[in-house]
């Protein structure tokens, strides 16, 4: 379970690609050896802000991909701005990253 | 703890599998995701979830694109990209009918955002993908169908509703 930020400049804003590595179970799927569903387990929450100011609050439910990703783009991107994210999966294991944005 | 919540999660289990994810959701969490709209993800169809915005009369989101494929060629990765160009955007909320859980993410956006945000999702079948856009107080939803290349043909277990108009048939 981890996250990592990167950023691309582009026309007039900037991208922030969230990159995740989550195995994004949504309770359904059953293990081949036990034939038992594999208990739900996935991202819930996704905080993302730039030098401490939010952008996006993210909700998520079962059905994103396994390492799902997200884009945000934003025109409020200063070079060297500090660009931060707090997650918190339905197990309750959670993270805090952070990225400069190089320009 | 961990007894009690296994075993809950086998009670969970036992009465129907529907009901697995609210187990697993009612457990002890950090209080972080309290904020979690538990409720709204666990609809069981688009126009529960919708209800529950009071999203019913959402207009139609003519400023509105979602960018999918027409035809997604595997179902367990595909990216959506959903961009408004309605003034003061503050949220986007994604919606996938015919999965078990409709509601598939939900984005609070700042006024530091650009309302054009993409996801990665799981398609269990060919299913209409919306969008509803709060903005301003007003809410307006689009639509788009996303057809998978090669509909699963083990039914069971898929985790996805019944697809009448394109069940025995395979791409």
């Amino acid at each position: 379970m981890s996250l990592t930020i990167s950023t691309k400049r582009l026309k007039d804003s900037v991208e922030i690609r969230i990159s995740m590595q989550h195995p994004s179970e949504d309770g359904q799927r059953l293990d081949k050896k036990t034939g038992k569903p594999v208990p739900a387990d996935f991202m819930q929450r996704i905080v993302v802000k730039i030098d401490g100011r939010q952008l996006v609050e993210t909700f998520l439910g079962g059905d994103m991909s396994t390492n799902p990703e997200l884009v945000f783009k934003s025109k409020g991107v200063p070079v060297g701005a500090l660009i931060s994210a707090d997650w918190i999966d339905l197990k309750g294991d959670k993270g805090h990253v952070e990225a400069h944005f190089a320009g | 703890m961990r007894t009690s919540f296994q075993r809950r999660r086998l009670l969970g289990l036992a009465a129907a599998s529907p009901f697995l994810w609210l187990a697993s959701a009612l457990k002890p969490v950090a209080a972080w995701a309290a904020d979690w709209p538990q409720s709204l993800f666990n609809m069981p169809t688009s126009d529960d979830a919708l209800r529950l915005m009071g999203a019913q009369a959402a207009q139609p989101g003519k400023q509105i694109l979602i960018e999918a494929p027409e035809i997604a060629d595997r179902d367990d990765r595909v990216t959506v990209r959903v961009y408004s160009a309605i003034p003061a955007t503050e949220q986007i909320t994604i919606l996938v009918d015919k999965a078990l859980r409709p509601v598939v993410a939900q984005f609070v956006l700042t006024a530091e955002a650009e309302p054009d945000v993409s996801v990665t999702i799981k398609l269990p079948n060919t299913s209409t993908v919306r969008a509803l856009v709060k903005a301003g107080g007003k809410q307006y939803s689009v639509s788009k169908e996303i057809k998978l290349a090669m509909e699963p043909c083990d039914a069971p277990n898929t985790g996805s509703k019944p697809n009448k108009a394109t069940k025995g048939k395979h791409a």
